[in-house]
């Protein structure tokens, strides 16, 4: 294995993003959470936001923008709070990010304290993350999927 | 939420440690749509206190004390680290799962700032979890005393206490 996929192993599923900055992050249906990372790509046909190099978005999640000791957004917050925290993200670093594999609730760090944290409410339904990374390979990141994210990657 | 907040509720939650559940209510909301309808979980309510010793069909308890736990909240039951059931799961699975915590006891609470997580951990290795998913709401979860006193939590406030209420 060579060694920057040492590193990216050890990383957890969320390796390829640390060290890339969001910018076009957006607000989807039903309190979807879009992030995107790296450079803002051509807008496709039928898009309405430009994707980044790198996309997560939750489905099915729920999560909270903190920054320092304040809750700036939640999922069930009015649109307007929820937009006001998501361009707290943009412009922002990812430090680390961490997901548990027995529950598939993560946190995800961002340069200038900036954190969201994710909880699944469910057992039944896939409550997940949707990571597509820069060559196009889809993962899902959630609840049993983490290894397999894992596995995927290589 | 401050630190200081979340230590102070931990405080005052102090209440319920060491207490049984007795009883676990489950509230459901249906929602009926022209040819469609589901129900959903809504709230779930834990009753503590300690059996009396009175010979009657219904039991009685002694001090009884509730906690609740809706609003905007997210909660999860988990236990040996497994996650048993989730309330956004079907209400015949919180019926079937959220039944364990009746005779279990609790050993404690643990609070995080500043969303208000919360953890409730009981003796027989469950651990009731709760996520706020607001920044500002003053009741994600209530505890309320046969007293009339009233402990109330959201993220975003400050812990909310009353007093006398009866």
């Amino acid at each position: 294995m060579p060694e920057n996929e040492n590193l990216e192993s050890s990383l957890g599923p969320f390796a390829p993003l640390i060290g890339q900055k969001a910018q076009g992050c957006w607000l989807g249906y039903a309190s979807a959470l879009f992030l995107e990372f790296g450079e803002p790509q051509p807008l496709r046909e039928r898009e309405k936001h430009p994707r980044g190099e790198w996309s997560l978005w939750s489905d099915q999640i729920l999560w909270r923008v903190e920054q320092g000791d304040r809750v700036l957004a939640g999922c069930e917050d009015d649109e307007a709070v929820m937009e006001s925290a998501i361009q707290q993200i943009n412009g922002r670093i990812l430090l680390s990010g961490q997901i548990s594999e027995s529950t598939g609730d993560s946190i995800l760090e961002f340069t200038d304290n900036v954190v969201i944290k994710t909880f699944v409410p469910t057992t039944e339904e896939d409550a997940r993350w949707n990571f597509r990374k820069r060559d196009a390979e889809y993962v899902a990141l959630g609840p049993r999927l983490v290894e397999n994210a894992g596995e995927q990657q290589r | 939420m401050t630190q200081r907040d979340a230590e102070t509720l931990q405080e005052f939650s102090r209440v319920l440690w060491g207490a049984t559940v007795w009883r676990v209510k489950l509230t459901a909301e249906y929602n009926l749509e022209k040819g469609y309808s589901f129900p959903s979980m809504d709230a779930l309510s834990l009753d503590f206190g300690e059996p009396l010793a009175v010979h009657e069909k219904i039991g009685k308890h002694d001090g009884v004390r509730s906690l609740w736990i809706g609003g905007s909240a997210g909660t999860r039951l988990e236990q040996d680290g497994k996650a048993l059931v989730g309330s956004s799961d079907s209400v015949a699975k919180g019926l079937d799962q959220f039944s364990k915590l009746v005779g279990s006891r609790l050993l404690k609470t643990v609070v995080s700032p500043p969303g208000g997580e919360t953890m409730f951990i009981f003796d027989n290795d469950l651990i009731l979890n709760c996520f706020p998913a607001k920044s500002w709401e003053d009741n994600s979860w209530l505890i309320s005393t046969a007293d009339g006193n009233l402990l109330a939590l959201g993220p975003g406030a400050r812990v909310t206490y009353k007093t006398g209420l009866r």
